[in-house]
């Protein structure tokens, strides 16, 4: 039944009435991606303007030789903590507030798959954003720089409570990466415009959906390390002690196989902004769309594969630093085609030049010789010559700077009327871009020499007699003219913000869909949803913005006060269901204040705070999806177009699915990098020798029940299917579930003292890893048996039952090369 | 719907797994002492099997183009020029398995 048709002032009220975030405190409640978007970029701009304060500190301090304006304890904290503010606080956070704030709007959809998840990310980031800050502050900040080194940043050389403030800081921030990472890819893969074929999205879609799928594989390994270095740190288990098995490289591998990908994953998103914007200029579409996604695909493998190059000195075979040599410098041939498909658009257009032009120009000024520079370290002995030296530093900003922030300043003048419904009118951008190309080039140009001529990073001062005086002086000369550039930024921003101009709806006459709605955006996007024919970047916005105000497309009303939009078929872009997202919550507020204390009690050491804590989170994720589902089969729903697909709830391919194997890759990749973490040590570390005690029967008694509730999973759903009760068997499972988890701590009890030796440590993490997951299993099937005798699963809606067979399965799956892992290190010595 | 992007994903899954096997023998030779010519052997056959892995996977793709006709999508097509970089890159990254020395 089609529903009656609203003036298009009538729609917009009813659909505010549903999709708005209300004022006052309940703006603290706001799920909305364009709020949470706009969020994500203005606190990463906050981090930007501290980690800018640091910078200038920095150069401060190194201006003149033998400076006394801070002294070295300071200096390592302000270093430390620029790079850290700089990538985890402003770099990663501000491209997913673009993408958060974006990606629906392209791609046609109202708002992000998970909008709670969006929420708990952004409170997530801002309270362990606070932490490392207030400890900064307060003289605690992390010392030992942003790469974490063991056994610098081992309790023994770093006491205190520096390095824990980095460890659980990181960590509690970078819950919003993954939750962000999810997000994106579900909402690229399933929440499109009607017709949107994988083939038909905006280049930034595949931009982000590479980046997205990098993050959810890159995060693991770092996360797994900060745990066990905080294990080590905590608990004295040794993972990273040489003296009791450990070693501290494994600390240089795992943060290297996130630290490498980190950089494509914060240039990947920037490339796509340039993708996005320069067709715009070059009035005409992308060239060479096909080989550009294959680049994206080459550069995301090859990031993984060229983390070893960061380790060149330590001390590794010929061919092992051959591969990574070699990979290092493969990776520069897909940057380059994508370089070249710029260019060429550029040439072959009919390019016009505006303030977004600028910076695009700075980009490829600035990148490139970062680039060139890139693929000279890549090569060994020039690497071991210039390695930890100032040519590093340099290189590290060409790169960063130039693929980041220049493409992030186009991005922030392009979309700046998208945000404010404004145009600039005081021009501010013109000489702010000048100040910071070339106070940028004045401060690391020069640090190229500095690096030659052998001045390493990290020192707080340097004598006057090795010719780095002048050099230095006029890097820190430079480095208050970019400054004063960005503060020009700032203020330009303030300005269009506050005096800004009424501008045109579509200012660039750009081809793809965030334009085709009125600007500043509604809350809900779209007031009716477009049917794409044709490449979503070749669109006519100017003239899909007035029909589809006037709710002529897919979902066109307002319906039950419900939040709906459409899910697709991932291939295809055919409507395939109607999703029905949770509105307005505080649960993820408050959620977030829970993993606060959980994350405080760990740093300040007070423990019998954290279970509680931990208890207190999973109750409220518990609470999450009482607002969700439906207790009766809706069947299929109009959607208007004279089309009806059913909610999302009663299909099997929907977003939660989809999330949760997403989920369940992140977890397995950071699995992986402990099994790999053990048998490493196992094979490599330098302390690794005598008898080690044999493992027990605890981890066989645990795969057998484990397997034995996957299989009361299994049968759970075939009954469910089959219209009978799974309740009995849904308990059971999670009955045996409980019983694995209790014979993993048990085991974990029995191994005596792990602190001894690092193989034990592993078995220890082993134990934890396998019940923790038990009891995941156990819970997840638990309440799989409430929302049936709820009345919220039937054969039909069967997502929860799904989800059990899915994280039983895992859960008994872990346990199989956990008790593999345990017999070989019980055989491989180590522990006397 | 994994399957469908098969095609772009499936060389350069082949290159991480080559890359996983020859580091892996690379390590494991010198760990275990292997003498050098069995060592070399070794790596040099993993080379050439992670050659003809991709190989195979680009004339499996090129096949199934053939077959699906007009059916093809960009995607396929896609998949193929994927394929022949990580054909390219395997034979780049890989190539010092030939001459490098192992071990030292």
């Amino acid at each position: 039944m089609s529903q009656d048709p609203l003036s298009p002032v009538a729609l917009h009220k009813a659909l505010t009435r549903i999709w708005a975030t209300p004022p006052g405190w309940g703006r603290l409640s706001a799920v909305n991606h364009t709020i949470l978007g706009k969020r994500f970029m203005m606190l990463a701009l906050v981090f930007f303007t501290i980690g800018g304060v640091l910078a200038m500190l920095i150069r401060a301090q190194l201006a003149t030789p033998g400076s006394a304006f801070i002294g070295p304890e300071l200096y390592n904290q302000i270093f430390t903590m620029h790079g850290t503010v700089m990538m985890f606080l402003f770099a990663i956070p501000m491209f997913e507030g673009l993408a958060i704030y974006m990606l629906p709007k392209l791609l046609g959809a109202r708002d992000l798959a998970f909008p709670r998840m969006t929420a708990y990310g952004f409170w997530c980031y801002l309270f362990g954003g606070m932490i490392l800050i207030v400890a900064m502050l307060l003289g605690y900040a992390p010392n030992a720089g942003w790469f974490m080194y063991t056994p610098l940043s081992s309790g023994t050389y770093t006491p205190g409570i520096n390095a824990d403030v980095w460890l659980l800081g990181i960590t509690f921030v970078e819950i919003s990466a993954i939750t962000a990472a999810v997000e994106i890819i579900v909402t690229i893969l399933k929440m499109r415009a009607p017709g949107m074929s994988l083939t038909r999205i905006p280049i930034f879609g595949w931009y982000m959906l590479v980046t997205a799928t990098m993050m959810l594989i890159g995060f693991p390994p770092l996360i797994l390390g900060s745990i066990l270095l905080e294990m080590e740190r905590a608990f004295d288990l040794p993972y990273f002690d040489p003296t009791r098995g450990g070693d501290p490289l494994l600390w240089q591998h795992l943060f290297w196989l996130f630290g490498h990908p980190e950089v494509y994953i914060i240039f990947l998103p920037a490339a796509g902004v340039l993708s996005t914007i320069i067709p715009t200029f070059a009035r005409r579409p992308l060239i060479a769309y096909n080989a550009i996604i294959i680049a994206i695909v080459a550069m995301a493998f090859l990031s993984f594969g060229l983390w070893v190059h960061h380790m060149f000195t330590v001390g590794i075979p010929h061919l092992a630093l051959a591969f990574f040599s070699a990979a290092s410098a493969l990776v520069a041939i897909p940057t380059a085609v994508q370089i070249f498909a710029w260019i060429g658009t550029l040439a072959s257009g009919r390019t016009k030049f505006d303030v977004p032009m600028l910076y695009v120009i700075g980009f490829f000024i600035v990148f490139v010789c970062g680039g060139l520079t890139g693929v000279m370290l890549a090569m060994v002995p020039f690497n071991t010559q210039a390695h930890d030296s100032y040519f590093v530093v340099a290189h590290l900003h060409y790169v960063l700077v130039g693929g980041f922030v220049f493409p992030m300043l186009a991005a922030l003048y392009y979309w700046l009327p998208h945000f404010t419904g404004r145009t600039s009118v005081y021009r501010l951008s013109i000489p702010a871009f000048w100040l910071i190309l070339i106070g940028f080039n004045l401060t690391f140009f020069l640090m190229h020499l500095t690096g030659l001529m052998g001045m390493p990073r990290r020192i707080s001062t340097y004598p006057s007699n090795w010719g780095w005086d002048w050099l230095n002086l006029l890097s820190s000369v430079g480095g208050f003219l970019m400054t004063m550039g960005f503060a020009l930024v700032l203020v330009d921003i303030i300005m269009q913000f506050r005096f800004g101009r009424r501008g045109a709806q579509n200012p660039w006459r750009a081809s793809t869909l965030e334009w085709a709605m009125p600007t500043p955006p509604p809350d809900y996007n779209f007031a009716a949803l477009p049917a794409v024919t044709q490449r979503a970047d070749q669109l006519d916005p100017d003239a899909l913005a007035r029909s589809l105000a006037a709710g002529e497309g897919y979902l066109g009303f307002a319906r039950a006060d419900r939040q709906e939009t459409l899910g697709v078929d991932m291939m295809t872009g055919m409507p395939d269901q109607v999703i029905i997202l949770p509105q307005r919550s505080f649960l993820p507020l408050w959620t977030a204040l829970a993993t606060g204390v959980f994350f405080l009690g760990l740093l300040f050491k007070v423990y019998w705070i954290v279970p509680p804590a931990a208890v207190v989170v999973i109750a409220l994720f518990l609470l999450w999806p009482r607002a969700l589902g439906a207790r009766r089969n809706m069947g299929p729903i109009d959607i208007g177009q004279g089309e009806a697909v059913p909610a999302d709830g009663e299909v099997e391919d929907n977003v939660t699915w989809w999330a949760s194997r997403a989920a369940v890759a992140a977890d397995a990749t950071l699995y992986a990098s402990l099994l790999f973490g053990a048998l490493y040590l196992a094979v490599v570390a330098p302390g690794w020798d005598g008898p080690a005690p044999a493992t027990n029967w605890l981890p066989a008694i645990g795969l057998a029940t484990a397997f034995g509730a996957s299989v009361l999973a299994r049968r759970a759903r075939r009954l469910n299917q089959a219209g009978d009760s799974p309740y009995r068997w849904l308990l059971g499972g999670a009955a045996l579930a409980g019983l694995t988890a209790l014979a993993c701590v048990t085991g974990m009890v029995l191994l005596g003292d792990a602190t001894t030796h690092a193989n034990l440590a592993l078995r220890f993490a082993l134990y934890a890893y396998c019940a923790i997951h038990a009891g995941i299993a156990m819970l997840i099937m638990a309440h799989a048996a409430w929302r049936w005798r709820e009345g919220f699963v039937s054969a039909v809606r069967a997502t929860d039952l799904r989800l059990s067979v899915l994280w039983t399965d895992y859960a008994a799956l872990a346990l199989l090369p956990a008790w593999a892992l345990m017999v070989l290190l019980a055989r491989s010595g180590g522990a006397a | 719907m994994i399957r469908h992007l098969w095609p772009l994903l499936a060389g350069f899954t082949l290159w991480a797994l080559a890359f996983i096997l020859l580091y892996a023998l690379q390590y494991l030779g010198c760990y275990f002492g292997w003498a050098p010519a069995a060592h070399r052997t070794a790596l040099v056959v993993g080379y050439v099997m992670s050659l003809a892995a991709l190989a195979g996977a680009l004339l499996v793709q090129l096949a199934l183009l053939r077959r699906r006709g007009s059916a093809a999508t960009s995607l396929d097509r896609i998949g193929i020029g994927a394929t022949i970089a990580a054909l390219a890159a395997t034979a780049v990254t890989f190539g010092p398995t030939l001459l490098a020395s192992a071990c030292i």
